[in-house]
């Protein structure tokens, strides 16, 4: 009997949890007006039959309601990001996760071109099957933001992960480069100097790994 | 043109005149034998009286614009302070000062930008607070104090907002913190 209870109350407190869940990661378009969501429908619709994740149209579009965009502002930031998905997963292949589709959007939505990212995407065969290549795909589209040049960022990048570099020593990269910008330094010079510093760091660690080529 | 006509005009013509003015003005109507001398030197002192009132308008009006931007400034400054920090598990506490504040909730593309998805709790320091468990990425976030989107002054701001309103960004790498 008390077995069957707790039974119940675990259940309970799982659909709870659940709900909360749910109710913190989904859209409500409930409040949308009738034409902006069927318009939003339409694109997410699309994208979803190109295997393309839609919940971050929905979200894109939530944005620019909260942020009293009018419509046409909102459809043309949906559309612009389902186009910038859909040509990561051109770039990125189809075994790309949901993550690393807007992680990659991200990059396109900076002006990187499918090629390019699709080049550099290959250095994922450089990281253990199990990680990730969202951090690297994240660092990359802000690089390019903060005025990097594709050729510097891609470079700096590619060099970092063939050498082992980890999330950790990224996203420092990213702070260091964004701070010595901030400073004044040219985006290119720091992205060099910070690559350099961080490459001769793990030369360190790893000694026998060949030299890094220079960028 | 008649001196009769030019009176009317002087009533059309904005800014209306003051009461001592048009009082003045109006006595001319009366047909009594006045010099043209003598009206062409009240039209001038009239036209005279005008072009004080028109600079007076415009210097209020530049008075007033320059308190109104003053206020505008004041008000889109931040007021609240806020602190993001990413812990073990990629658990992200966000915090933000709003002593005066009703409510606070987080707002982003981890939640749908739903604004009663994740309230934070307030403490006694009129610091509100919540912890958020997110996946490696970038996020793009704001705070809705009392209603009002605000965004965190610490954090970096989002370089692709396509709405005008800017919003906060945080980095989840991998295996937890910036």
């Amino acid at each position: 009997m008390l077995r069957s209870r707790l039974t119940m109350v675990v259940f309970g407190l799982t659909l709870a949890v659940a709900s909360v869940r749910a109710q913190a990661t989904s859209v409500s378009t409930a409040q949308w007006p009738a034409a902006l969501r069927e318009r939003v429908d339409r694109i997410a619709d699309s994208a979803k039959a190109q295997r393309l994740p839609t919940e971050p149209l929905y979200a894109k579009a939530a944005e620019g309601v909260l942020k009293g965009a009018d419509d046409a502002r909102i459809v043309q930031a949906v559309t612009r990001l389902s186009q910038d998905l859909r040509e990561a997963r051109a770039a990125l292949g189809p075994g790309a996760t949901d993550a690393e589709l807007v992680a990659g959007a991200s990059v396109v939505h900076s002006g990187m071109d499918v090629p390019t990212l699709r080049k550099f995407f290959s250095t994922h065969d450089a990281r253990p099957q199990s990680e990730s290549f969202v951090m690297p795909l994240v660092v990359l589209s802000d690089l390019l933001a903060r005025r990097v040049t594709q050729d510097v960022a891609t470079a700096s990048l590619s060099n970092l992960l063939e050498h082992g570099a980890k999330d950790a020593e990224l996203t420092s990269l990213r702070r260091d480069i964004e701070r010595d910008i901030s400073g004044g330094q040219s985006p290119d010079v720091a992205a060099r100097l910070r690559t350099d510093a961080v490459l001769a760091t793990l030369s360190t660690a790893n000694r026998g790994v060949r030299r890094p080529p220079s960028i | 043109m008649s001196d009769r006509e030019t009176f009317n005009d002087i009533f059309d013509e904005d800014p209306p005149l003051s009461p001592a003015l048009a009082s003045a003005i109006e006595s001319l109507r009366v047909d009594e034998p006045v010099s043209a001398e003598w009206r062409q030197s009240l039209i001038a002192g009239v036209e005279s009286a005008r072009r004080t009132q028109r600079f007076q308008r415009r210097l209020i009006g530049a008075a007033g614009l320059a308190a109104a931007a003053a206020v505008c400034a004041v008000l889109a400054r931040p007021s609240n302070r806020g602190v993001i920090s990413v812990g073990n598990a990629n658990t992200v506490h966000f915090e933000i000062e709003a002593p005066a504040a009703r409510s606070v909730s987080l707002v982003g593309d981890f939640d749908g930008w739903n604004p009663g998805a994740m309230p934070l709790r307030k403490r006694g320091n009129g610091a509100w607070v919540v912890d958020v468990h997110l996946p490696p990425g970038r996020h793009a976030f704001a705070f809705s104090v009392d209603g009002r989107l605000t965004i965190d002054p610490t954090a970096a701001l989002s370089a692709d907002d396509n709405f005008g309103v800017p919003s906060s960004v945080v980095v989840v790498k991998g295996e937890g913190g910036e």
